[in-house]
């Protein structure tokens, strides 16, 4: 299953090579990353057939997680990609909105990659 | 001092009367025609005046006569003149203390002013005034005559001075001259020769020019005794001859004789028997002629002239008769002075008494007069003491409200400092939000690397026991990748925290080299954050367009952090605020860019955001102002800017904007 995570911190590819290194390593995931909006929108654009599911975070300059996501689900509904949504203000608003625009879930920073490993899993069956 | 008496005698003779010559028979069978009181009067005065230095008690009667008349009649004036010529005749027979009675009674009546103009002789004066104080100068003139019979000189000085004055306003011309010779006599008598000069040559220029010629004489034979006694004897001699003549010529006895005595004694002095005896018997002769009683000095000067002569038996019965006349003289003379020493003795004390009295008066009264102004002071103590305690209220109420206002000042200033604080502190609760998350993500990292590590130690030892050597090393460059990353985020965290720090710090910082690229950006996105926070769906651009070569620029960090952490908070809030009431095409923009130019770095902070009226453009930097709604803001943040980049950067800032399209605020800090 190919992931494409969307966040404006770098150091989260790292991060989730290592937490997914097992997976990764069995092919059971495959990641790509996108450090905006604007990037994943030209990654999907090309190759929005191989990816399955988007982890994207609300807070990035420029284009934010929830306009990425009313993109995704304005332009690409044929497979709809799973989207999971990911932010630090872990609100009710975020929330609603998030859902309101058709995302699959909605996480909390700090991720709890344990939480995470096991949706995805859910998702990939 | 006989003689000097006896010339006095000569001055008394009114000018008027002598003038006249009328003869005694007439005016005694004009008296017993007169019908009126007046027409008597005046008769008994002319008559008075006739006998006035020939028979002085037939003279007395006469005025004591016209006295009575005058006082009758309310003449006051009058009674008081005819007093005074009362007063000189008593003086002349020796009854001193009566004269004086008299004298005094008639300086009582002329000193009255009330009485002024009360008098018949209202003809040929100036005014009714100088009549008065004429009939005044009178009384002091025979008052002066009194003190000198009785050889109060100083005294009889002191008179004859103030008869002086009071001739001088009541232009009593012969008077006046007469007075002069009195005073002559006077001054020779004490032997004020220069005094007695003067005054008779005083008296003679005032008789000559007056042409009142009758007392020449009397100058002439004065003015030779002077120079007799200055030694001048020729001189002298001349005058004694001259005052014979001028004394005959104004038909004056008294004067004849007082020439005859002067010229015997200067022969006598001389040597001379024959001239002496000569001019002794002359004298002799018109003594008798005047009814002069008291011929002492007579005989004492025909005695020497006799002595000198040789001739023992006529100079032996002259002497006999000259101590005779001159013991009863003596005696009479010793008894009526000592009467008047009493009397003037009696006067003194009832004159002391009647001074202590009036100084008891003088005293009451300065008593009176001061516990009056005592009053006054006392009362004006209390006004003034009322004043000054009103002052004092006042003042005290002054200092009370200064202190008040004081206290207002230092608890305004407190509250602004306050202010100060708190829009510092409101604008970091702004930011809490934003920082939180700007700390959250380091934080996250640093977990979650320390954690996902602990994982691959545990795979780098199941490699190490497999041998897989290549993976074990791949995981161990991933370690120490990892510890890095941990190392990187805990700064990063810690960079924010101190920044934090900084930010809520109230004392200024140090100025050092900045990367003002880095500070502009760190803060913008905090700005950012802090507004996302609060609302979550607000979105903007944030457009950053940093000049990659700008110097480093010496500023204090948390100060030009907070003013361009104010600016994109302002830049925020516009956006947030034109996003409502736009519509869906508008993309909010908030940008900063920098350069330098001219030694000047430039920092431009745009937005696309709602804009500044026109209206208000004056007033953004003004403390306390601000658009938001009560609550939200503290109308201190771009002021504060302002006094941070002006006053605290030497900078200056600028504004450009249009309403409804957006705003620049421009600053520019000199480049270090």
């Amino acid at each position: 299953m190919k992931i494409l995570v969307v966040d404006d911190e770098a150091d989260v590819q790292p991060l989730f090579l290592q937490r997914f290194r097992r997976e990764i390593r069995e092919h059971e995931f495959n990641f790509d990353f996108a450090l905006s909006g604007e990037e994943a929108l030209a990654y999907l654009h090309e190759r929005h057939t191989e990816i399955v599911l988007i982890l994207s975070d609300i807070n990035m300059p420029g284009m934010s997680g929830l306009e990425l996501l009313s993109r995704i689900r304005h332009e690409y509904d044929t497979p709809p990609p799973m989207v999971m949504m990911i932010t630090a203000y872990g609100d009710e608003e975020n929330h609603r909105q998030a859902m309101d625009r058709g995302a699959n879930d909605f996480l909390t920073k700090p991720l709890d990659f344990n939480l995470l490993k096991e949706k995805l899993k859910t998702f990939n069956r | 001092m006989r003689l000097c008496f006896k010339i006095l005698l000569l001055l008394l003779i009114p000018a008027s009367v002598m003038a006249r010559g009328l003869q005694p028979d007439s005016l005694a069978k004009n008296l017993k025609l007169a019908k009126t009181d007046l027409e008597r009067y005046q008769v008994l005065r002319k008559l008075g005046f006739y006998y006035l230095e020939s028979d002085a008690p037939r003279s007395l009667a006469y005025w004591e006569q016209s006295i009575a008349i005058a006082k009758a009649n309310d003449k006051p004036i009058d009674e008081a003149y005819h007093l005074a010529f009362k007063g000189y005749l008593l003086t002349l027979l020796g009854k001193y203390p009566e004269a004086f009675k008299y004298l005094q009674q008639a300086q009582t009546i002329a000193e009255n002013e009330a009485n002024e103009g009360k008098t018949w002789n209202i003809e040929h004066i100036p005014s009714l005034r100088s009549n008065r104080l004429g009939t005044l100068a009178q009384i002091h003139q025979k008052l002066g005559i009194l003190f000198s019979f009785t050889k109060n000189n100083d005294q009889a000085i002191v008179e004859y001075k103030k008869a002086l004055g009071l001739c001088e306003e009541s232009h009593s011309r012969e008077l006046l001259g007469l007075v002069y010779l009195s005073l002559a006599t006077t001054y020779a008598t004490t032997q004020q020769y220069q005094l007695a000069q003067q005054s008779y040559q005083d008296a003679e220029k005032l008789f000559l020019r007056i042409h009142f010629l009758q007392y020449l004489g009397s100058i002439y034979a004065g003015l030779g005794d002077l120079y007799q006694k200055q030694q001048q004897d020729k001189l002298a001699l001349q005058y004694f001859y001259k005052a014979v003549g001028a004394a005959k010529k104004g038909n004056n006895l008294n004067g004849v004789r007082r020439g005859y005595r002067y010229l015997s004694n200067y022969y006598l002095q001389v040597k001379q028997a024959d001239s002496s005896l000569n001019y002794a018997i002359k004298t002799l002769n018109v003594s008798k002629l005047l009814g002069d009683k008291d011929l002492g000095d007579n005989y004492e000067t025909l005695y020497k002239s006799y002595v000198l002569k040789h001739q023992q038996d006529s100079a032996y019965k002259y002497q006999g008769l000259a101590l005779t006349a001159k013991d009863s003289s003596f005696d009479a003379n010793s008894k009526s002075l000592a009467d008047f020493q009493k009397l003037s003795f009696d006067e003194q004390l009832h004159s002391q008494q009647l001074e202590q009295e009036k100084a008891d008066i003088e005293s009451r009264n300065r008593t009176y007069f001061l516990s009056g102004a005592v009053g006054v002071l006392l009362l004006l103590s209390i006004v003034f003491y009322r004043n000054n305690r009103q002052k004092q209220k006042a003042n005290v109420l002054l200092n009370e409200q200064k202190e008040e206002i004081q206290n207002t000042l230092t608890q305004l200033k407190t509250t602004q400092t306050q202010l100060i604080q708190s829009e510092k502190m409101a604008s970091l609760g702004e930011l809490t939000a934003g920082i939180a998350h700007e700390i959250q993500n380091p934080l996250n990292f640093v977990n979650n690397f320390s954690e996902v590590s602990v994982e691959l130690l545990a795979e780098l030892k199941e490699e190490e026991e497999k041998g897989n050597k290549a993976d074990v090393i791949a995981i161990a460059d991933d370690l120490s990748q990892n510890l890095e990353k941990i190392r990187h985020h805990g700064k990063r965290a810690e960079s924010i925290v101190k920044g934090m720090l900084e930010h809520s710090r109230t004392t200024s910082g140090q100025k050092e080299p900045t990367d003002i690229n880095q500070l502009a950006d760190e803060y913008l996105r905090i700005a950012y954050h802090g507004l996302k926070a609060k609302k979550q769906d607000f979105e903007a651009a944030l457009i950053t367009g940093f000049d990659e070569r700008l110097p480093q620029v010496n500023v204090v960090p948390q100060d030009m952090g907070r003013v361009l952490l104010n600016l994109f908070n302002n830049a925020f809030y516009a956006v947030n605020q034109k996003s409502k009431t736009a519509g869906a095409d508008y993309k909010p923009e908030v940008s900063v860019s920098t350069s330098q130019e001219n030694g000047q770095v430039i920092i431009k902070v745009k937005d696309n955001g709602t804009g500044i009226p026109d209206a208000i453009k004056e007033k953004i930097m003004q403390p306390f102002f601000t658009t938001k709604p009560t609550g939200e803001g503290t109308g201190l943040g771009l002021s504060l800017t302002y006094d941070l980049v002006v006053k605290g950067h030497e900078g200056s800032i600028g504004a450009d904007s249009t309403e409804g399209e957006g705003s620049e605020f421009i600053i520019q800090l000199p480049a270090s």
